[in-house]
């Protein structure tokens, strides 16, 4: 049973049928679900919701597929943790880490994309799926398909970290390794798949596939007890994620889920590539695109497609945007591991990183409650940490080595 | 002052199904009017009802995204080549480019500056020098050169 009405250009408004679409052919403007919110308050209630398996699928209804999903069954549903290290050495009373970098299968939120797209790349009959990556979607992409039986072709920039690269190959995929930056990539991809019959998860059916990211949003408010948090910190690469937060908030509002909302939304980005937070603190409606430098890499997109959406969400809820150096970013990983005993990759140190900032600089009162947005794994992009953990203490296999070595 | 204009397929539905113009105009603003008198329909679809360069269409002059010069204020001189490019590229948006990129079946057309190594489980790894030159405007150039 489906509850899309259609898709709907998110600049000129102009309808268009449910079909592998994208761009508005009018005004050019991305194209977006809709749905009929009236039927789907009848049957998404917060008894059904909890009564379903713990994964993302248990908000079916505001997920844009047709028939049963087929992808990503055990994704989603992943830790909402009440840090309370975290809080007392930021000095806020309440902290909440959504811990994305346990998602399944491949440790992102992108796992919960990809469930979307490939469900829907099946209705649509495709039987070879594609992606432009900064590494988690690639991770994702390939690992999902090998399960789904697709055949699968990704596209990454040259000099991804080696455990994305590995985290892609196991699962066999075409891997195509573009010597250029993401930018490049997502433009050559845009050059493929207007002559290849594939499904790009994030070119020609990313309406479909972006939808997969609110249901990061929809268990934040779920977990939270059914209502939403005060402020909520969002890493930006492309802007989809931050948009799709924003998105079910709204949604779960609209369908009764949840009663009201005073949340308001951060960006985080690296400072080698913030052409978001720099349109958001210029308060300019243009994103200017830039050439990412940043060891931040699955952020590292310096023509973001979404940057205009995701800098009117922070507008929009009043929120605000920071970005962080490298140095800050390493040390956000850092403390993450240390007070929370999660590990998280580069964008989790920028989200953290920035969160902690806009703490200290008074734009997130300390008394009021805060999620931050941790979106993949650390021993992903090891690199970037390797050498500043410092070093194992080696001894020789005796008690006079060890007490000589290490002491008490 | 005569300025080539190279038109997306979207629109060549109001340029009689042609891929470039020429108009003459001092300033993209000038250029979007001058468009619009030779093809009516034209300046609708580049503008919004404000006036204001459509968010999705991106204008190159000579390969600049005018977002780093002055926007519609830009100044154009004689021979100058504006490009428009929808900024969600792909499907019936793509013009000049595929074309070029296109010319030899799918991993032949990868690698014709780079080569092709076999990973280990078979998976094809093709690192191709190729992509630098994939901007839309660069792409308008080097295009021609090859038809």
């Amino acid at each position: 049973m489906s509850f899309v009405k259609g898709l709907k250009c998110r600049e000129c408004g102009r309808h268009y049928p449910k079909e592998v679409l994208y761009v508005c052919e009018y005004c050019f403007g991305p194209l977006e679900v809709v749905y009929d919110y009236e039927k789907i308050k009848e049957t998404l209630t917060k008894e059904a919701v909890e009564s379903r398996p713990r994964n993302m699928w248990r908000y079916r209804e505001l997920l844009p597929i047709d028939g049963k999903p087929t992808d990503g069954l055990n994704s989603g549903f992943t830790p909402f943790v009440e840090a309370k290290n975290l809080a007392k050495a930021l000095g806020v009373k309440e902290l909440y880490i959504k811990d994305d970098s346990v998602d399944h299968p491949t440790l992102s939120f992108k796992d919960r994309v990809v469930a979307v797209a490939l469900s829907k790349a099946k209705e649509f009959g495709f039987n070879t799926v594609a992606c432009a990556s900064t590494g988690n979607l690639a991770n994702s992409v390939a690992s999902q398909a090998a399960a789904a039986r697709l055949k699968s072709y990704i596209f990454i920039p040259a000099d991804l970290e080696m455990g994305k690269v590995i985290g892609t190959l196991i699962y066999k995929p075409t891997l195509i390794a573009v010597e250029g930056n993401y930018d490049e990539v997502n433009r050559l991809c845009s050059q493929v798949a207007a002559k290849y019959k594939w499904a790009f998860v994030n070119i020609n059916i990313r309406p479909y596939y972006a939808e997969g990211s609110k249901t990061y949003g929809y268990e934040i408010l779920e977990q939270f007890g059914w209502k939403a948090p005060r402020h909520i910190v969002v890493p930006c690469a492309g802007g989809s994620l931050i948009t799709k937060i924003w998105k079910a908030i709204k949604e779960f509002k609209e369908v009764g889920l949840i009663d009201t909302y005073k949340t308001k939304i951060y960006a985080a980005q690296a400072n080698g590539c913030a052409p978001i937070v720099c349109a958001i603190k210029e308060n300019s409606d243009i994103i200017k695109p830039v050439k990412p430098n940043t060891i931040a890499k699955s952020l590292a997109i310096g023509n973001p497609a979404d940057g205009f959406y995701a800098a009117s969400t922070v507008r929009e809820s009043g929120g605000w945007a920071e970005s962080v150096t490298d140095e800050e970013i390493v040390d956000a990983i850092k403390l993450l591991a240390q007070t929370e005993g999660i590990f998280t990759e580069t964008a989790g140190g920028v989200t953290l990183g920035a969160a902690k900032n806009l703490i200290e600089s008074g734009r997130i009162p300390k008394d009021e409650s805060i999620v931050v947005c941790i979106t993949g794994n650390g021993l992903k992009t090891q690199e970037a940490v390797i050498d500043k953990i410092g070093n194992p203490i080696k001894i020789k296999p005796t008690l006079s080595s060890f007490e000589e070595k290490v002491g008490k | 002052m005569s300025i080539k204009v190279r038109v997306p397929t979207p629109l060549q539905k109001l340029t009689r199904d042609l891929d470039t113009v020429e108009c003459n105009a001092k300033t993209i603003k000038d250029l979007v009017e001058s468009l619009d008198k030779d093809y009516p329909g034209l300046k609708g679809r580049i503008c919004d009802e404000n006036g204001k360069i459509r968010r999705f269409l991106n204008i190159y002059v000579n390969d600049e995204d005018i977002r780093f010069l002055e926007m519609d204020r830009t100044e154009l001189k004689d021979g100058d080549e504006v490009s428009i490019i929808p900024a969600i590229a792909g499907g019936q948006a793509v013009t000049f480019v595929s074309a070029f990129l296109f010319l030899s079946p799918p991993h032949p057309a990868l690698s014709p500056f780079g080569g092709e190594e076999k990973g280990e489980g078979g998976n094809s790894i093709i690192w191709t020098a190729m992509i630098r030159h994939t901007n839309y405007s660069k792409e308008g150039k080097k295009n021609e050169a090859i038809r």
